[in-house]
C-alpha cells in the first residue's frame, strides 16, 4: 500500500524540523560524551588496593581510621577497620556505636554488622552485595555527644 | 544468561504462535506501531490497555571509569516483572497514560543470597501531538510530539527474604524513591514507505525524598532514544533502538557524593503488531553492550519484554 504524500513543506515547518534534529543531535552528543565526573582518589584507593585512611567526623569532635586489608574490597564479606581518635588534640571518650552501608542512589542498604558495644575500635564485617559506590555511616559518640563519620568506597 | 535467552526465546514463540493466525489491521497504526517511545494509542482510537511482562538479568557491572566486570558464577541480579499501562486519548491529539509494575528480584554475591518482590512507583505520563502530518509521513514533514512525566514513589520492597538489608531494582523499576517531573520531545519520519526513524529524549528532575534516611537528593536523568524501524506491512513493525540515559551526582546529607553519575548505554531489536480486533503484540529484547566505557557505573543488562495491549 502506497502513502499518502501531503503537499509540499513551508518553509517554517522545514525550519522547525531542522531546529528538532539539530537540538536532538546536540543533546546526544552532550550526553554521550558526558563522563561520570568527580572522583576521590583516597577513597578510591583504599577501595582497590586497601590500606588506612583518616576520615574526620561531620560535627568536627572524633577522626576515624578506616583500614581495609590489602587487597581492597570485593563483592560479598569484607572486613573494615574502624578506630576512634580524639580530633585536634583534645581528650575525648570516644565510642563507635553503630554502622550502616548504604548504596544511596539505589534504596540499598546492607544488613549492619554487630558491634562489641562502647568500643573506640572494631572490625566491621560487611556484605557488599553490589559492586558499585557506596557510603559508610559510623555513628559515634565523643564525650556524651553524638557525631557522624562518612565515606564512601568503591566496590569493584 | 541462559535464563534470559530461555526466557527471550520463550516469549518469542508465544508471540509468534499469537500472530500466526490473526487478522492484519485494515486501518493505519503509523504512531504507536514502532517500537519503544511510542503513544499507546493511535489516534484513531480512544483507549487501551496494556500489560508488559519482562525479564533482566545482568551480565556484570561499569565501574565509575567505565571498566566492565564480568560477574562471577555466583553472582546474580535479576528481575522479573510485569508493567501495566491504562491508555486514555482527548480529541485524537493527547494521550494520558498511566503505568505501574510489580515484580520479583534476586540479588546473589559471596555470601548473599535474597529474593525479594516489589510494587513499582506509578508514572503518569502526558503526550501531545504538536505536528500532525498525514498519514504515513513520507515525504512530508515529521510527526513532532511533547510530553510530560510525574513519577510517583509508589514503589516499595514487599519483603526482605529474611534479612534485614533492602536494596530495589536500578532503573527505577520497582521504585525510584522520589518525585520524579520529566519532559519528552520526539521525533517520527518515513524517509521510504517502508522505513521509518524516530528520535525521543526525555529530561527529568528528581526531588529530594528521605528514603536512606538522611535527606537524599537524586541527580536529574536524561535519556535519548533513536530508532530506525522496517515496517513491511500496516499492522506491524521491527526494528532496533539504542538508548542512552545519563544520572546525575546524587547529594545525601547536605554533601554531593562525587562518582556518583551513571550512565547506562542499552541497545533493543524489537518487533510490534496491530490486529484488527484491537490486540497489539511486541517483542523488545535488549542489552546493555559490555564494551568498556560505553556505560558507567551501572549494571550491564540483558533482558526480554514482551508486549501485550488492547486499543478501541
Amino acid at each position: 500500500m502506497k502513502p499518502v504524500v501531503s503537499g509540499r513543506w513551508s518553509w517554517s515547518r522545514r525550519a522547525l524540523s531542522a531546529l528538532a534534529f539539530a537540538a536532538f543531535s546536540a543533546f546526544l552528543s552532550i550526553t554521550s560524551v558526558a563522563c561520570v565526573s568527580g572522583d576521590d582518589p583516597s577513597s578510591a584507593a583504599l577501595s582497590e588496593s586497601g590500606g588506612a585512611l583518616q576520615v574526620p567526623s561531620t560535627g568536627g569532635r572524633t577522626e576515624l581510621t578506616v583500614v581495609v586489608p590489602p587487597g581492597g574490597l570485593h563483592t560479598g564479606r569484607n572486613t573494615i577497620g574502624l578506630s576512634a581518635n580524639e580530633w585536634n588534640g583534645a581528650p575525648a571518650r570516644v565510642r563507635i556505636l553503630s554502622v550502616r552501608a548504604l548504596m544511596v542512589a539505589h534504596n540499598h542498604e546492607a544488613d549492619p554488622p554487630a558491634l562489641a558495644a562502647g568500643d573506640d575500635e572494631t572490625d566491621a564485617s560487611i556484605v557488599f552485595f553490589m559492586s558499585g559506590r557506596w557510603e559508610i555511616e559510623v555513628r559515634v559518640e565523643s564525650n556524651g555527644a553524638a557525631d557522624t563519620v562518612t565515606f564512601p568506597v568503591d566496590v569493584p | 544468561v541462559k535464563k534470559a535467552l530461555t526466557v527471550a526465546s520463550g516469549v518469542t514463540l508465544a508471540s509468534a504462535l499469537v500472530t500466526a493466525g490473526a487478522t492484519e489491521v485494515a486501518a493505519c497504526p503509523c504512531r504507536g506501531a514502532a517500537g519503544p517511545g511510542a503513544p499507546l494509542t493511535a489516534p484513531y482510537e480512544h483507549w487501551s490497555v496494556q500489560a508488559t511482562p519482562g525479564f533482566r538479568t545482568a551480565l556484570g557491572s561499569f565501574d565509575r571509569k567505565g571498566h566492565f566486570r564480568r560477574f562471577g558464577s555466583d553472582e546474580e541480579q535479576s528481575a522479573t516483572e510485569v508493567a501495566l499501562s491504562l491508555a486514555r486519548r482527548f480529541a485524537s491529539r493527547l494521550e494520558v497514560s498511566a503505568t505501574t509494575s510489580a515484580g520479583r528480584n534476586v540479588i546473589r554475591a559471596p555470601g548473599f543470597d535474597r529474593t525479594t518482590h516489589n510494587l513499582g512507583d506509578v508514572l503518569v505520563r502526558g503526550h501531545l501531538d504538536l505536528l500532525d502530518p498525514p498519514m504515513p509521513t513520507m515525504g512530508s514533514f515529521p510527526a513532532w510530539g511533547v510530553g510530560v512525566l510525574v513519577r510517583s514513589p509508589t514503589g516499595r520492597a514487599l519483603g526482605n527474604g529474611g534479612g534485614t538489608a533492602t536494596y530495589a531494582a536500578t532503573n527505577a523499576s520497582t521504585g525510584l524513591g522520589a518525585w520524579e517531573l520529566g519532559v519528552s520531545s520526539d521525533l517520527r519520519k518515513y524517509w521510504t514507505p517502508r522505513w521509518e526513524t524516530a528520535l525521543a529524549g526525555e529530561a527529568a528532575y528528581r526531588a529530594q525524598d528521605h528514603r536512606t534516611g538522611a535527606e537524599r537528593h537524586l541527580g536529574p536523568r536524561v535519556t535519548g532514544r533513536t530508532t530506525l524501524a522496517f515496517v513491511p506491512s500496516l499492522a506491524g513493525a521491527v526494528g532496533l533502538s539504542a538508548d542512552l540515559t545519563w544520572e546525575g551526582e546524587v547529594r545525601y546529607a547536605g554533601q554531593t557524593l562525587a562518582g556518583t553519575a551513571t550512565r547506562l548505554v542499552n541497545v533493543s531489536a524489537f518487533g510490534s503488531r496491530r490486529f484488527e480486533n484491537g490486540v497489539r503484540l511486541g517483542l523488545s529484547v535488549f542489552v546493555s553492550p559490555p564494551i568498556r566505557g560505553l556505560s558507567a557505573n551501572a549494571a550491564a543488562l540483558l533482558g526480554s519484554t514482551l508486549i501485550v495491549g488492547w486499543s478501541r
